[in-house]
């Protein structure tokens, strides 16, 4: 899997969006967008809180991997900013049909739990690090065809 | 991304295409150009989303203010043409819960003119 650091931004979406669409070619394209909603509201997440906006870095890495035997997409995050399990803040947009009701924010990391096969946090020294397997077996019995 | 509107039908309803991507980057002009229509003359909005390829959450906060507002002065907004991939997005946001969701324009149109 090949890293890249940037800075922890939103603004580097359309950048590593080029760099999903290099990477993700043949038996991954049919991931594509599901992966670039995953990339993009975890990158938003980190942008937003991560740092209490001053400037850091993120590192990201994306490649195929096997977990149990099975192949998978990885997404990994790392960022050394205040630590912050993102998959603490639970939504459940399903319960109340009501517009009135319905918050603006937080649906980011829904779509990030939902999207993913297997979701991770966890934080060394003074870094979070953020995993993401999505299942990709559907994607070699495609390429079988 | 690219916005058009169209307000020009005689059943007094608003049609906005939307061309492209609605993501954090562009998501704060979609929302600038949409929002101010809740306090123009139309009964109602038909979001067209048939050239729609992405959406993130992002372009769901703007969808969901317009939504508020319109509700607000009393106007209804459906959307409608809906690929098959943004369409999921709506559904595992719940925005199916809370906006119509129509096949296609010309249905739309009715669900807004017939209310």
């Amino acid at each position: 899997m090949k890293t890249i650091e940037l800075p922890a931004s939103i603004e580097q979406l359309a950048y590593i969006n080029d760099h999903l669409r290099e990477c993700m070619t043949g038996k991954l394209a049919p991931l594509l967008m599901k992966t670039q909603l995953v990339v993009e509201e975890l990158l938003a997440n980190i942008s937003s809180y991560a740092y209490d906006g001053s400037a850091g870095v993120v590192e990201f890495s994306c490649g195929s991997v096997t977990f149990d035997g099975k192949n998978f997409l990885r997404i990994s995050f790392l960022d050394h900013g205040k630590p912050f399990d993102p998959f603490s803040v639970n939504l459940d947009p399903h319960a109340s049909d009501s517009i009135d009701d319905r918050p603006i924010g937080g649906l980011g990391i829904h779509f990030v739990k939902t999207l993913s096969t297997h979701y991770m946090y966890s934080r060394f020294s003074d870094t979070n690090a953020v995993d993401i397997l999505i299942d990709a077996s559907d994607c070699n019995k495609s390429n079988e065809k | 991304m690219e916005v058009v509107i169209d307000d020009a039908n005689s059943q007094g309803i608003g049609i906005i295409h939307v061309d492209g991507r609605i993501d954090a980057l562009n998501a704060g002009k979609f929302e600038e150009k949409i929002l101010p229509l809740c306090q123009s003359e139309d009964k109602g909005f038909v979001l067209d989303f048939s050239k729609l390829v992405y959406i993130s959450s992002a372009g769901l906060r703007a969808i969901l203010k317009m939504a508020k507002q319109c509700k607000a002065v009393g106007k209804k907004i459906v959307i409608c043409n809906l690929a098959s991939e943004v369409r999921e997005v709506f559904t595992i946001s719940g925005f199916d819960l809370i906006i119509k969701i129509s096949e296609n324009t010309d249905s739309a149109l009715s669900q807004i003119s017939e209310e």
